[in-house]
């Protein structure tokens, strides 16, 4: 039995790897260094380090013969050496035998043995498939979205949502309406085409202006107001300058804010009338907070008004491109009520 | 590597790695598993690997230095308990299971050494890097086991 002193395990560690030890004593040789495997390590370490000590074992003058008789068979024998033992070969039998024993140590591989599922380890499939069907998944998503845009543009040029009777003049500037919500709306005109944000904001007229702004109190009467109703003009053109809370509404001696009189010359148009009677200078609307937005027209919108139809007209010999009149028309449409 | 290039390395390398394990250690479904493991590996680490068939080899060895650490000794050693001595053999026994056997005597290290060497013809180097030992510890191990696999088949020829 081997005991637990390490020289001990040193020496049966050389002998082991000398296959000098019995199969009883190799089994308790295995034995006990699987159950220490530290010293396991060791051994392994030992065992490569004094490799350098066998090579000079093996170079030493006895073992020459059994050397090059290796380096023949491994390959890799100096020219000068392999003429030197192909003679020993040649002329000394036992060499000769020891020679025909060494090539016999050169294990061939069974080549009838295969790895018995080789298509198991492949990598397939996965990627192979997915390609075709996101392909697919691509092209339907894009085919949907086009016919949903193409079906969107179609009806946002003829009717207003929430207005199905309304119809929409595509010859004249009026063509870019404002969209409005699905819900009665109120219009608020002046002579001076202002347009104001009534609610819950005021405006804050430019100085030297004596000017009459609605109210978030008017407005709430205006939402709900839904037949034509008239407010006096004002007789200067309103700038949007700046939009308040109504908590810091204060008259001045060049600033006078007073409330709009329910009955006045401004017009209420309700969105249900036609677009051909509402003057052609107003438009974009929606109805923000409960209340009544109305933007004024700037030289920006009359601008992007007049490009949009200049881009209409270059394209009405053209039949193919109506569509893409019809996206320009609703860029622009969506620019206007994005910028507002 | 891509995936083509991988299935061209299971084409190429899963018989010889799968014999060189299981010249190793003599049970087949536990080499499978060593094969499957390291082919794994080199899926896995498919774009830091620059020489497949190194790494395959490199990783069927230490898993089953691993194996054989941790499972009760190798099938080397039943394999030379049962046929140990020249004169429990038969006389009429081919060299080749002689070979076999005086393989499975060499000590596990030593025997993975003449593997690589003779199977897959790897140069002293490219050992020393799939099995962790520099380029002379190699030479002298391979040395050493032929002299022990000659002395073996001198005995064994002498026997018969």
């Amino acid at each position: 039995m081997i005991s637990t002193d390490f020289s001990n395990i040193a020496e049966m560690w050389q002998r082991f790897m000398d296959c000098q030890l019995s199969e009883k004593e190799e089994a308790e040789l295995m034995a006990y260094l699987e159950n220490n495997p530290e010293i396991m390590a060791m051994l392994e370490d030992d065992s490569a380090e004094n490799a350098k000590l066998d090579d000079k074992e093996m170079l030493s003058a006895e073992n020459i013969t059994e050397r090059l008789l290796i380096e023949k068979i491994e390959g890799v024998i100096s020219e000068k050496d392999e003429k030197y033992i192909d003679a020993e070969i040649a002329t000394d039998t036992k060499v000769n035998q020891s020679y025909k024993a060494y090539k016999l140590t050169i294990q061939k591989p069974d080549l009838d043995i295969h790895y018995p599922n080789k298509d198991g380890l492949k990598k397939r499939g996965i990627v192979i498939w997915l390609k075709p069907v996101s392909i697919a998944a691509t092209i339907a998503i894009m085919a949907t979205s086009g016919i949903l845009l193409y079906q969107s543009l179609k009806t946002s040029e003829n009717t207003i949502p929430g207005h199905a009777t309304t119809v929409v003049p595509t010859d004249t500037q009026s063509d870019l309406y404002a969209q409005t919500e699905n819900k009665p709306q109120e219009i608020i005109t002046s002579d001076t085409a202002d347009v104001i944000s009534v609610k819950p904001e005021l405006i804050k007229p430019r100085a030297n202006h004596t000017t009459k702004v609605a109210t978030a109190e008017t407005n709430e009467n205006l939402a709900q107001n839904t037949d034509t109703t008239s407010y006096p003009a004002t007789s200067s053109t309103l700038e949007i300058e700046e939009i308040v809370p109504t908590d810091n509404i204060a008259e001045t001696d060049n600033n006078t804010i007073e409330q709009v009189p329910e009955q006045t010359d401004t017009t209420i148009i309700n969105t249900n009338t036609s677009i051909e009677q509402i003057p052609e200078e107003l438009f974009a609307y929606q109805p923000q907070n409960n209340g009544v937005t109305i933007v004024k027209d700037t030289e920006f919108r009359k601008r992007l008004r007049r490009r949009a139809s200049e881009i209409r007209n270059s394209f009405e010999e053209d039949k193919t491109v109506g569509i893409f009149r019809k996206i320009g028309d609703e860029i622009a449409l969506a620019f206007i009520n994005n910028k507002k | 590597m891509t995936q083509e290039d991988y299935n061209i390395m299971v084409n190429k390398y899963a018989d010889n790695v799968y014999r060189f394990v299981l010249s190793n250690i003599k049970d087949s479904d536990l080499a499978q598993d060593i094969v499957q493991d390291s082919f794994a590996k080199l899926w896995t680490n498919r774009d830091e690997v620059d020489n497949a068939k190194s790494f395959l080899f490199k990783v069927a060895y230490n898993r089953m230095v691993d194996v054989t650490r941790h499972e009760k000794f190798s099938t080397s050693d039943e394999a030379v308990g049962t046929s140990n001595e020249p004169s429990e053999y038969d006389n009429n026994a081919e060299l080749k299971e002689i070979l076999e056997i005086a393989l499975a005597k060499l000590p596990e290290q030593q025997r993975q050494l003449i593997l690589l060497r003779d199977y897959e013809g790897y140069s002293y180097n490219e050992i020393g890097e799939i099995i962790g030992l520099n380029e002379t510890q190699v030479k002298v191990y391979i040395f050493r086991a032929r002299k022990i696999l000659k002395d073996y088949i001198v005995k064994m020829e002498n026997a018969l």
